[in-house]
């Protein structure tokens, strides 16, 4: 069945800016993802199954909303993610561009689902369950590549 | 208890908790989770009703059009073409008519410039940005432009309801940018209630003289094929650079010019 696309909009468009808005903070960046993600969707309207869109527009708009922070290097402001705000806080002074800089680093040779998972798990407290089903994964996948990130995190840390 | 997190909350309130965080919700407090999904909806009602569905979607269904009339123009070049195309090639096209590409970030300025975000308040504006290596310059009227420059627009509509942008240039050509089709229903025109940046940029090509950016405003909806008649009987002048548009009454129109390097325009304005 053809998906309407003003219904789908008013159903899920603001939960998809309120989701941009917790990862980029700003506000228009979050607008313009936002309809990034509703191009996105709608582009292939014919191909949405019949079932629950949330969990697909709540990964479309993680996935443009990573791609924004990556290519932008935009500060961190409130409502950036957790994960970020950690490490920020466990750094030095010069912290906030140093956790940037490792999290270029840490993700800079990640496949995108890697990103996806960590921003899942860490930031959003999935579980690793949770994790698995929203990207169609094995929990037993999942928890390896998080542990490949955990263990590419560390070895961050220990760099002099 | 601990708190759920606010993904879960947003299914909880759309109805679609998968089932394996079912159980999370059976064992959150039901009052607190009550009260924000109540939340939620106020917010969604809320979100609603200061940015409208419609023009939103109308802009989002034309950024997939065109985008599919991209990807189907650049199979047939390539078809023609018969070999991969190159991007001196992609230039050239460029230098011969106003071309749509994806658009660029005008919030993205050099470190300091003032206008990082533009909001333009008062009477409906129009702002040009021309795109500058990783970054956008604000162009003020009477900017020189050349062909080539990449430059998006943003608007504000000053409290009207319906819009359409258009350019004349110095050829006489006239090419709308909003809405995205030329025969669009009036309702089509429907404009965002805050300043909104337009989804595509714009190669200039090598039209001499000017390039000169209309935002025609109106309470009601506007009736494009009307609109682009005065643009180009406007377009056929000889003082196209700077005389006025004529239109229905109630309807505003104001222009920004840009100079080409053999030409000066002006910044013009008529209720």
């Amino acid at each position: 069945m053809p998906v309407d696309s003003y219904t789908y909009y008013c159903t899920y468009g603001p939960m998809v800016l309120r989701r941009c808005r917790k990862l980029l903070g700003d506000e228009q960046a979050s607008r313009d993802a936002m309809h990034d993600v509703f191009v996105q969707v709608l582009s292939r309207a014919d191909e949405l199954a019949d079932q629950a869109p949330s969990s697909l527009l709540f990964r479309i708009a993680t996935n443009v909303c990573l791609n924004r922070l990556r290519t932008r290097r935009r500060r961190l402001e409130d409502g950036d993610p957790e994960l970020i705000v950690q490490i920020a806080e466990q750094t030095d002074p010069a912290a906030r561009s140093a956790a940037r800089a490792a999290l270029d680093v840490l993700f800079r040779n990640e496949p995108d689902d890697t990103a996806l998972i960590a921003v899942l798990h860490l930031h959003d407290k999935m579980t690793l369950e949770e994790v698995a089903a929203e990207v169609g994964m094995s929990v037993s996948g999942v928890r390896k590549r998080l542990q490949k990130l955990r263990t590419k995190l560390h070895a961050l840390e220990v760099q002099p | 208890m601990t708190s759920l997190p606010d993904w879960l909350v947003e299914r909880a309130a759309l109805d679609e908790v998968a089932p394996i965080s079912r159980d999370r919700i059976t064992a959150a407090e039901p009052r607190e989770l009550a009260e924000r999904i109540a939340t939620l909806r106020a917010d969604n009602d809320a979100e609603l009703a200061r940015h409208p569905a419609r023009p939103a979607v109308a802009q989002i269904e034309a950024r997939i059009a065109a985008a599919t009339r991209r990807r189907t123009q650049r199979r047939r070049r390539l078809g023609l073409l018969g070999v991969a195309t190159s991007a001196a090639a992609i230039l050239l096209v460029a230098r011969f008519v106003d071309r749509p590409v994806t658009g660029f970030e005008p919030s993205v300025t050099a470190p300091g410039t003032p206008d990082e975000v533009t909001r333009v308040k008062g009477a409906p504006r129009l702002v040009a940005f021309r795109q500058v290596g990783e970054q956008a310059e604000r162009l003020e009227p009477d900017a020189l432009v050349h062909a080539g420059d990449l430059i998006q627009l943003r608007y504000n509509p000053g409290g009207k309801r319906y819009g359409l942008i258009a350019s004349v240039d110095g050829a006489g050509v006239v090419t709308l940018h909003f809405p995205f089709s030329e025969d669009a229903p009036p309702e089509a025109t429907a404009v965002s209630a805050e300043t909104t940046t337009l989804p595509q940029a714009y190669a200039l090509d090598d039209a001499p003289g000017f390039e000169r950016f209309f935002f025609i405003t109106a309470n009601g909806p506007i009736d494009v094929p009307h609109s682009l008649a005065a643009l180009r009987s406007l377009a056929r002048r000889a003082d196209s650079a700077t005389a006025s548009l004529e239109l229905p009454a109630g309807v505003r129109q104001w222009s920004l010019s840009l100079r080409k390097p053999d030409r000066p325009s002006t910044n013009h304005e008529s209720p």
